[in-house]
């Protein structure tokens, strides 16, 4: 790195403080020569000023959610003064004090005389619309600020954001949200389908809960300031004071206090992916020679294993391979097939333990087949395979390879740029083929840099593009053989492409997942 | 109920803050989105933990919303929004100095010496960033891919170690490394 060994031995002692590796004494010895040594302060120098470079230039494009959450966050901050903040923004900037205070009284006035009269006059407590974006709408019609919300108001804020405020001080903003509102005199309860929730809560009389209940569970509120999201899965993050969440399927409840976090839902997440998979193996059989299909597609394409000594079915699911096997259907699979090629997209998920050495020939016989769907022929093409290792290549990255209508085989491939699959370490493998031709390898819910793989003329000649986060493999899938067969851990004609580790879960989609969708299937039972 | 803002010519920062100023939200959400990536790229450069980048900018933003009332309209924003992230800066610092990675001393004293220079931007200059980019793609292939994980996919140095079988330490070592190639990458282009 250096010719100077003083500038070698200080660089690496800043590497050992990077990493948090370093002693109190190599500190301090690093300090002595920062600041004793003027090579030593140029070099350490010069390396932060290319950090700070990196830093700058990772963050500075635009983040998508950013200005959405910041609007979101102005309107939560805003309550009681607010108001008085608002009538201060309108005043020219240097009007004297008295004035500012005479508005603010006034303003604080008006307010008390309101409420008093609302009381006054008997209404029953509820939401009224604080603030609304353009698109939000309550019950199918635009969102008129002031407007009461009706007992069981359906409230849809498209992209944008809908703030409501209750008689009690209580505000919510909704975000992106679809929610249904119910209010009584005595309690409030809001049912939200997706989207997020900020809410600024008073502390409430005992038996007045404010409840949200998502497709999940349920947060009850005592009085506090929290954030709850829905997606695939319920998250919650508790700003201050205590929120109880409930999973609706367990029955089980959590207090999360200030600074926490809990997540709900995840059983719920993986049984909608499961209902739409084509093919869903958890292999949970505990023995036999069988792994049974429970894609909620209902085509019931069971794996049968070659040779069942060469695997160890675990307790509680999963499935040992400790000498290569194969795991297939028997006969062909013609509805995944039309499937794929209806939707001209693909998604293979693989949940796996990879094992530190995968060869068990002394063959470079790569990439080993985690799952290819393929004639049952020695040299027949496969319409895709994910695998791992490359022939004369990595051994530690994974490979997607694809048979479109564009090309005369299964090749070009895209294969990740790090060696993800070792050492040995229990992963999410997902490679996501959507409509337009755009793949991506996802290792446990993060999208990892890939390269295409060309070889115009065989592996000699083979050819890496740049790394990036999303390759193209052009084309249709209507090449695919309504002859082929589902093979898992193995191929069909080649003995030496068997993958060994442990399979816990596989699962295949006529459709792209989403990086929400990805990410519940890594984190279940994770 | 939000208004339109259709009527705003796009390059006339003056009348979106001046109509920000006024209590025009959708404006300050323009301002929001135009100044945003600039603002998270100043943090970046000054806090080490890259989660807490967002949070600090929304803070910023927030504040500066609450405080509208005092701001010149005349004068520029973003220097302006800067000042009140510097504020919130200080403060991240002050609560992290309880936590023994922030409390190393070579640290402390780097941020202290950014600290004395809150004018500095010097990252914003697009040939800086162009050259970075052009450098960045000619770094050897096993470097590259570190670089680009670490700074721009967020990895952090434990899963990276944990992704190459390595330790935390080598792949600071070899991140360092790649720093260095970089830094003699844009002497060069600067020089030429």
């Amino acid at each position: 790195m250096s010719d100077d060994p003083r500038i070698e031995r200080a660089l690496r002692l800043k590497a050992a403080v990077d990493a948090g590796d370093a002693t109190d004494d190599e500190r301090r010895a690093l300090e002595h020569d920062a600041a004793g040594d003027g090579a030593i302060a140029d070099a350490l120098a010069g390396d932060r000023a290319v950090d700070r470079l990196l830093r700058y230039a990772a963050a500075a494009a635009p983040a998508a959610s950013f200005s959405a959450v910041v609007a979101a966050r102005i309107d939560a901050e805003a309550d009681a003064p607010r108001f008085l903040r608002g009538v201060r923004r309108r005043l020219p900037p240097r009007r004297g004090v008295i004035a500012r205070r005479v508005a603010a009284l006034a303003a604080a006035l008006l307010v008390v005389a309101t409420v008093a009269w609302w009381h006054a006059r008997g209404a029953p407590a509820g939401f009224a619309i604080a603030d609304a974006s353009a698109d939000a709408l309550v019950d199918a019609a635009p969102a008129a600020i002031g407007a009461r919300i009706v007992d069981g108001a359906t409230i849809a804020c498209g992209a944008g954001r809908l703030v409501l405020r209750h008689d009690d001080g209580t505000r919510l903003t909704l975000a992106a949200a679809r929610a249904v509102v119910t209010t009584s005199s005595a309690s409030i309860a809001l049912r939200l389908e997706e989207g997020a929730v900020i809410a600024d809560v008073p502390r409430r009389p005992p038996g007045a809960d404010l409840r949200i209940a998502t497709p999940h569970g349920e947060a009850v509120v005592l009085g506090t300031r929290f954030r709850i999201s829905v997606g695939m899965t319920t998250a919650l993050a508790v700003e201050e004071g205590v929120v109880r969440l409930v999973d609706a399927a367990s029955g089980r409840a959590a207090d999360v206090g200030a600074g926490g976090t809990a997540t709900i839902g995840e059983a719920a997440a993986l049984e909608r992916l499961r209902g739409e998979a084509l093919a869903w193996y958890d292999f949970a059989d505990g023995g036999g020679a069988i792994a049974h299909d429970r894609g909620g597609r209902g085509l019931r394409l069971d794996l049968a294993l070659s040779d069942p000594a060469a695997a160890t079915w675990l307790p509680g699911g999963g499935l040992r391979l400790d000498r290569s096997t194969l795991l297939a259907t028997p006969g062909p699979a013609p509805t995944l097939v039309a499937a794929c090629a209806r939707s001209d997209a693909l998604t293979v998920v693989a949940d796996v333990t990879t094992v530190a050495d995968n060869a068990d020939d002394p063959a470079d016989s790569y990439p080993k087949r985690i799952v290819c769907l393929g004639p049952p022929t020695a040299d027949a093409t496969h319409c895709f395979s994910l695998g791992q290792g490359l022939f004369l290549g990595d051994r530690g990255v994974f490979d997607l390879r694809l048979r479109t209508d564009a090309t005369s085989d299964d090749r070009p491939s895209i294969a990740t740029a790090a060696a993800h699959a070792l050492p040995a370490r229990r992963l999410v493998i997902a490679a996501v083929r959507a409509a337009d031709g755009a793949c991506r390898l996802v290792v446990d819910g993060r999208t990892v840099a890939t390269r295409r793989v060309d070889e115009p003329t065989g592996p000699a000649s083979r050819r890496l593009s740049p790394a990036a986060d999303s390759q193209r493999l052009p084309g249709a899938l209507a090449a695919w053989s309504a002859g082929s067969r589902l093979a898992v851990a193995g191929d069909h004609g080649r003995s030496t492409r068997g993958w060994l580790g442990v399979l816990h879960r596989v699962a295949l989609f006529d459709r792209a997942l989403s990086d929400d969708e990805l990410r519940a299937l890594t984190d279940v039972e994770r | 109920m939000l208004r339109g803002m259709d009527d705003i010519p796009s390059d006339d920062e003056c009348a979106w803050t001046r109509r920000a100023r006024a209590g025009d939200r959708p404006a300050f959400d323009e301002l929001v989105r135009r100044h945003q990536g600039r603002l998270r790229a100043w943090l970046a450069v000054r806090v080490a933990d890259a989660a807490a980048v967002d949070d600090l900018a929304q803070d910023a933003f927030v504040i500066a919303y609450g405080r509208l009332d005092v701001f010149d309209p005349t004068c520029p924003f973003y220097p302006w929004l800067r000042g009140i992230a510097l504020n919130v800066l200080r403060n991240h610092r002050r609560k992290a100095a309880a936590q023994p990675i922030a409390e190393d001393r070579l640290h402390r004293l780097l941020d202290e010496a950014d600290e004395r220079r809150p004018d500095d931007d010097e990252e914003a200059d697009p040939d800086a960033l162009a050259r970075l980019r052009a450098c960045i793609e000619r770094l050897p292939d096993g470097a590259g891919e570190l670089v680009r994980a670490h700074y721009f996919r967020g990895l952090a140095l434990g899963e990276l170690a944990d992704a190459r079988g390595r330790t935390a330490g080598a792949m600071a070592m070899l991140l360092l490394r790649a720093r260095r190639w970089l830094r003699t990458c844009l002497e060069r282009g600067a020089a030429a």
